[in-house]
């Protein structure tokens, strides 16, 4: 697929932005999603990258042929590494809407740890809530980074007498999540997989991802 | 601060001692049993298979992945997404002798780790300087020996051998275990193929992956390294310890009762802990709350009870983080926390399959 | 990372980190002559300093996970690219077959080291002339370039600078920074693209 050349120059502008580290997050994925889909993204791409090379060094510069072969060698290499990383499927419509999290504050403007964690949050009565891991923050959805989306529990078609009829998905769909609600679940969430550690179908270590401590604060 | 343990080993690894030696040889045959099963049950793979077939095969892939969880010697980085978030840590699990040794250190967030010896977990937080201690309850990590699930999880999940692939620089062996109704989630495993240890697992439904924990690398059969877990204690020496109380009692001695009807298929009450869990709010910073977990030999629900409080308990209601979800909810003078990789509605049936017992008839004195 | 001087690589790695195996595509598309060049003063054999590249490539994408942005991105990439070279070092050592022409001593670690133009081993006169040409071509179109432009894109490119340094340097807004960047590259772009488009069909 290639872009009509009004599009063009706007991807261009994006990857400019996104080459020394000036993209916004929604920015950016529209960059990536352009690389994917674009040959003269991955091209301009190319070329603003010799360009720079070749300012800071004349032997940098090359004819692209070896830098091609050099990619496309690489790609399948790539495709033999099992992505270890959940796959952001963004193509799926989602059953239920998307629950869109509130921005977690970072310390950049248009900066990447949008997400990330921070530090301590402060409760409001005085205790302090340490979430060890990212996974209970959701990062804000930029477009194209939603998540797996939630599930509305759907009745079972089979005949598994047992499953009774479900409450209606409106009664099941997911709520907001704020900081608040995440340190709030945090002790039964670490409970739950401390219980659990170890069993058989789990990877070790699942703990720690979820471990909390919940003190008075200072 | 716990810097990067150094986990790499310090000779070249050995051949396994005389008795992994003898393990590796059983597993062997376990898996050459499994393949042949595997390989006259492909025949039916395009159909659904029945239970009984499954459950020979699947015994087989339990106690091979269960050994080399708990003997195999390795080192590796381990890389869990979810929700679109990733976090990965670094892991080290090492046999000596009859002890079995953990590490586990987070890459990501709040600096934290975690040790175990045998049945006791340790977790450090070395910016606070606290250390929280709990112990493990063996029942939860090998159920199939307790409470005989491996006759049960054929029941509920199709076993499909899938074709192999490479995880982490291994050869995988890859099954998929098909949840056969919709109480429960698909299990997707890759198994490293020389000696079973689990490398990858991912939660699905309908052929999406809800959540991922892999390792993007890891070295299996490493020399043990039991000091890179005994110093690293010696080290949170000064830390103030945390010892959570966690006492054993049962869910009808507490005046709770399930109603049979309501229970989702397959899942069986593992056990009943009253425990102290450390809570925000306005109150006291800990509050007694009763935790009932149940499995269905594979997945695993707990369900955590206590009186309701106004103050704390708000909202309620549905969050999902990767193929985690928690559900809460008021039930009358209670306030209910449901937490699974199961779908909403197992939650949910679990929650209204929770009853107080009624009281005693009053006894003429 | 401090505040001022932010990796401009984050956004890269953190998408590579949510599973997008292509952003980092991205990245090698980036770095891949500067690491070659690097590995390219320690082993001569010029397909085998591709090879060691690969290598590079590939260990950095399995060990993004671990990545923690104490460092530059690059930083890191190029010590797993000497550690990685370095390991292909001793294995040859060890390897009686690899004659000492293979091997090469120097660790010049120099990022803008220009002794001209470098003959390697294995460029044919015709890739040596091309390259000669993108080199001047680039050089030329920037020599072209108004005053505004090429003051931005070599604050970016030469000396490194953030576009809040650069609106500081300029003392214009960061906006206009990052306009006259990518007028400048485009600038460029447009004499250097016919050389670079010499086939047909997708080339990347």
């Amino acid at each position: 697929m290639s872009l009509p050349d009004s599009d063009r120059s706007q991807y261009r502008r994006l990857l400019s932005a996104l080459a020394d580290g000036d993209a916004t997050q929604g920015e950016a994925a529209r960059a990536f999603d352009a690389w994917r889909e674009d040959e003269d993204t991955r091209a301009s791409w190319h070329c603003y990258q010799l360009i720079g090379d070749v300012m800071r060094s004349d032997d940098l510069a090359k004819p692209p042929a070896r830098d091609e072969s050099f990619l496309q060698a690489l790609r399948e290499r790539l495709a033999d590494e099992p992505v270890v990383l959940a796959p952001v499927d963004t193509a799926e419509p989602a059953p239920v809407a998307v629950v869109e999290q509130p921005a977690v504050a970072n310390a950049r403007a248009g900066g990447w740890l949008g997400g990330r964690w921070q530090g301590p949050i402060a409760m409001a009565a005085g205790f302090l809530a340490v979430i060890g891991g990212l996974q209970v923050m959701r990062s804000p959805s930029g477009g194209t980074t939603a998540g797996p989306v939630a599930l509305a529990g759907a009745p079972a078609a089979s005949g598994s007498a047992v499953v009774a009829a479900v409450a209606p998905a409106a009664a099941l769909a997911p709520v907001p999540q704020t900081q608040a609600t995440a340190a709030q679940l945090a002790p039964y969430l670490a409970a739950h997989r401390q219980s659990t550690m170890n069993a058989t179908f789990q990877m070790p270590g699942g703990d720690i991802r979820n471990a909390s401590l919940v003190q008075p604060a200072p | 601060m716990i810097g990067q343990p150094s986990l790499a080993p310090r000779r070249p690894a050995r051949a396994p001692d005389r008795r992994g030696r003898r393990a590796v040889l059983r597993s062997a045959r376990a898996v050459a049993v499994a393949m042949a099963v595997a390989a006259t049950g492909a025949v039916q793979a395009q159909g659904a298979s029945a239970p009984a077939e499954n459950a020979v095969e699947l015994r087989n892939w339990l106690h091979r992945i269960h050994e080399a969880a708990t003997r195999s010697n390795y080192v590796g980085t381990l890389v869990n997404s979810a929700g679109g978030s990733v976090v990965s840590s670094r892991v080290a699990h090492y046999c000596e002798g009859r002890n079995e040794l953990e590490r586990v250190d987070a890459l990501d967030g709040e600096a934290r780790g975690m040790l175990r010896v045998n049945d006791e977990v340790r977790t450090l937080w070395p910016r606070l300087r606290i250390a929280v201690v709990e112990p493990i309850d063996p029942r939860a990590s090998f159920p199939s020996l307790v409470t005989g699930s491996e006759q049960r999880i054929p029941d509920f999940y199709e076993l499909q051998v899938q074709p192999a692939e490479r995880v982490a620089g291994h050869d995988a062996d890859r099954l998929l275990l098909k949840a056969r109704d919709a109480a429960r989630f698909d299990h997707l495993v890759w198994t490293d193929r020389a000696t079973g240890l689990l490398l990858r697992v991912d939660t699905q439904v309908d052929g999406r992956t809800l959540e991922s924990s892999a390792f993007s690398e890891v070295k299996i059969g490493v020399r043990p390294d039991p000091n890179a877990i005994y110093a690293e204690l010696h080290r949170a020496d000064g830390y103030h310890v945390l010892k959570p109380q966690v006492r054993s009692t049962r869910l009808e001695s507490e005046g709770w009762q399930l109603s049979p009807k309501l229970v989702p298929a397959g899942f069986q009450t593992l056990g009943c802990v009253r425990r102290a869990l450390p809570m925000p709010g306005p109150d006291a910073g800990e509050a007694s709350v009763l935790q009932a977990i149940f499995s269905d030999g594979l997945t695993h629900v707990s369900l955590f009870i206590e009186p309701y409080q106004p103050q704390r308990h708000k909202g309620g209601g549905l969050t999902v983080m990767g193929a985690t979800h928690t559900l809460t909810r008021r039930v009358n003078d209670w306030w209910m926390t449901a937490v699974g990789d199961v779908p909403p509605a197992t939650l949910d049936q679990f929650v209204r399959a929770l009853e107080r017992k009624p009281d005693p008839p009053q006894q003429a004195r | 990372m401090t505040a001022l001087n932010p990796d401009p690589d984050a956004a890269l790695v953190e998408r590579v980190k949510r599973g997008d195996v292509r952003a980092f595509e991205m990245l090698v598309v980036k770095y891949q002559r500067r690491i070659e060049r690097l590995i390219a003063r320690m082993v001569r054999d010029v397909d085998l300093v591709a090879d060691i590249a690969q290598e590079t490539f590939i260990r950095a994408y399995r060990a993004l996970p671990q990545f923690r942005a104490e460092s530059a991105f690059y930083t890191w990439l190029y010590r797993i690219a000497v550690n990685t070279a370095k390991k292909a070092l001793v294995d040859m050592k060890r390897d009686p077959i690899v004659t000492q022409t293979s091997l090469q001593g120097s660790e010049d670690e120099d990022e803008t080291y220009r002794p001209g133009m470098e003959p390697t081993d294995g460029e044919t006169p015709e890739a040596l002339l091309a390259s000669k040409e993108i080199a001047a071509t680039v050089n030329a179109a920037i020599a072209a370039l108004s005053e505004d432009l090429r003051q931005a894109i070599t604050l970016r490119e030469i000396e490194g600078l953030s576009y809040e340094e650069i609106s500081e340097v300029m003392n214009c807004p960061i906006g206009t920074v990052r306009s006259r960047i990518f007028r400048a590259r485009e600038a460029i772009a447009e004499r250097l693209r016919p050389l670079l488009d010499t086939r047909e069909g997708n080339r990347w």
